[in-house]
């Protein structure tokens, strides 16, 4: 191990850290201009032209905001749980492709791989680290000694962990059929077909699961604001507040990404555009997609949400894994 | 092929570094005036009563332990799903009983009503 | 070289959050100290080449079992429930087997020792990768897999006759 191979291990991370921090700003913009549109609002307009300097406003000021801490919360945790919600986000990009191997336009002698690093088990270390992202919301729930923040952190860990199940399951369709667990065999698997053309009810599964996990409407209940005052975050302000904000648009991005790699054949695409391109149009589309979904959707209720999830999600994810056995084993 | 694990450390070390510098920066930067009102607990105005933390239904824990039972057989799932086509019909009936198992346990859930909301 | 350093690191830590987990009065910090030890092996799983174990023992462990711990202490309201000074008959009795079980530890990993050095316990190449545990699992292991999933039935039948009792 050299010190040059370090140098550009640490500066690959850095690229992508600084991505993803831009594209989490900016879909807090994104959210706001789309959810304005669609309910005939302008959004966001004073902050630069069209309010595009808007996410930099809210971080200055965040940045800058008095950091409450309650006399009855408890310290460490406080200070702890938004620590604990945004680094298993952080960790999941270490795996998470954004292209084919390239030589970026003949710059470099010999092609590199557009991600951080590559495992043997990539699926199993993007799961293991979403398990992780419980804790950030339990902790902080309770932390605050808080009486809607602990009942907004309980429930949503009851969500999180009820829908993990059907988030994991919905992917072994893909797992079976392209037969690895590393994201880029996964892609290049998908060169000839897509794997949402197989899998159909597994997209939809992994979508379905994926909003649940995001705690967005119509999933969002853990933090409702309108009877849980935003729910297990209540008493958090300054930059504790947007830490758990930046853990969950983080896991839009982790999601969007995701279901790009494993469903819609994440950077393949005619070569009219770079493969790059293709897949950040990709991730856009699931990220639209999220938005759209909290401009039309209703919020459950927490008996319908969980009824949901055990009576009705979970056992079609089962029912999806044998009938994408059975039929693997009649096509061979 | 323990390389491929240094970046992931590295990361860590940035990641926890991050947090924990934006989380003490901004501790630090934001003026403070404390307040009897500010510092107790936001419960839409009303003055706190009691702690919060009293119990909860028991509803929750055994959603919780579905999740270990569910989250555990995944877990064996993991290595059945990637070896599935080198295995065959017989992998499919291994799984198949192992699930159906599992699925028994959750009608019999079900059927008590454990999964109701009372 | 660099991977001995980092596990002495990893034990290490391991062993601080261990002893923090049976020092701490407050139920929920000894419950997030255990999580820290979990993490710790899993990271010893990784130096020692067996990755799917080190995300298994993460997904399970971390990310399932010690959710039900936190789950059980926060909705009991443990945490008022202070520490009561033991008695010293229990305190022995609890040191003793705490030794016999480390004793017991020693010699298993002892034995392995004596026994893959010797020739007679054969690790399969690539040994800790996901192919060849489901290799063996779904081969050689197939009849205490599928009674892992009736001790899973039986984990689950439980649960609800303990957490329905309550409610009828």
């Amino acid at each position: 191990m050299d010190l040059g191979m370090l140098v550009f291990i640490v500066i690959k991370i850095l690229v992508v850290f600084g991505l993803v921090m831009l594209t989490v700003a900016y879909l807090t913009l994104l959210e706001r201009k789309v959810l304005a549109h669609m309910q005939v609002r302008v959004g966001p307009m004073f902050a630069g032209p069209h309010g595009i300097l808007q996410p930099i406003a809210d971080g200055i000021k965040l940045f800058f905001k008095e950091d409450i801490v309650t006399k009855q919360a408890d310290k460490v945790f406080y200070f702890l749980a938004p620590a604990l919600s945004i680094i298993p986000v952080l960790m999941i990009f270490a795996v998470i492709p954004f292209g084919d191997k390239t030589t970026l336009f003949g710059l470099l002698k010999e092609p590199v791989e557009l991600r951080i690093t590559g495992l043997r088990i990539d699926i199993l270390y993007v799961f293991a680290m979403s398990g992780l992202a419980t804790y950030g919301v339990v902790f902080g729930g309770w932390s605050q000694n808080n009486k809607y923040a602990l009942i907004g952190g309980i429930r949503e860990a009851a969500q999180l962990i009820s829908y993990e199940v059907a988030f994991t399951l919905s992917i072994f369709g893909v797992v079976m059929v392209a037969g690895t667990l590393q994201l880029d065999k996964i892609v290049e698997a998908q060169r000839n077909v897509w794997f949402i053309v197989y899998q159909p009810v597994g997209f939809l599964i992994f979508l379905t699961a994926s909003v649940a996990e995001l705690k967005r409407t119509p999933f969002d209940l853990p933090e409702a604001e309108s009877e849980l005052v935003a729910g297990f975050h209540a008493d958090y302000s300054s930059m504790k507040f947007a830490m758990f904000f930046m853990a969950e648009y983080a896991s839009i991005v982790v999601c969007s990404c995701l279901g790009t790699l494993l469903f819609l054949g994440g950077w393949l695409g005619p070569s009219i555009l770079p493969p790059f391109v293709w897949y950040l149009i990709k991730v856009f589309v699931l990220i639209f997609v999220i938005i759209w979904l909290r401009a039309t959707y209703p919020r459950l209720r927490y008996d319908q949400l969980m009824k949901f999830g055990w009576k009705f999600l979970i056992p079609v994810s089962f029912l999806n894994i044998f009938v994408t056995a059975i039929v693997i084993l009649l096509v061979r | 092929m323990l390389a491929g694990y240094l970046p992931v450390l590295i990361l860590a070390i940035i990641a926890v570094l991050f947090a924990a510098v934006t989380l003490f920066v901004s501790n630090f930067i934001g003026h403070k005036k404390p307040s009897e009102d500010k510092l107790l607990p936001y419960e839409c105005g009303n003055v706190p009563v009691g702690t919060a933390r009293e119990r909860f239904p028991v509803r929750f824990y055994i959603y919780a332990m579905l999740f270990i039972v569910f989250d555990v057989e995944v877990a064996f799932m993991f290595p059945w799903a990637v070896l599935f086509k080198g295995l065959g019909l017989l992998g499919l009936i291994e799984m198949a009983v192992f699930v159906l198992i599992l699925l028994l346990g959750l009608l019999y859930v079900w059927g008590k009503g454990a999964l109701e909301w009372e | 070289m660099i991977s001995t350093y980092l596990a002495y690191l990893f034990s290490g830590l391991a062993v601080l959050f261990a002893i923090s987990t049976i020092l701490q009065r407050n139920p929920v910090y000894s419950a997030a100290s255990l999580i820290g030890v979990m993490v710790m092996l899993a990271c010893n799983y990784v130096l020692l080449n067996a990755e799917f174990i080190a995300a298994i023992q993460i997904i399970v462990y971390v990310g399932a079992i010690m959710v039900l711990f936190v789950f059980v202490i926060m909705l009991l309201n443990l945490e008022r429930a202070k520490r009561e000074k033991l008695l010293i008959s229990r305190r022995a009795v609890g040191v003793l087997l705490g030794l016999a079980l480390s004793l017991k530890l020693a010699m298993v990993g002892y034995a392995s020792k004596i026994l893959i050095e010797s020739g007679r316990l054969k690790i399969p190449e690539g040994m800790g990768s996901t192919q060849v545990i489901g290799k063996y699992l779904f081969s050689n292991y197939l009849l205490p897999f599928e009674v892992a999933s009736l001790v899973l039935l039986v984990g689950l039948i439980g649960a609800v006759v303990l957490g329905k009792r309550e409610a009828s």
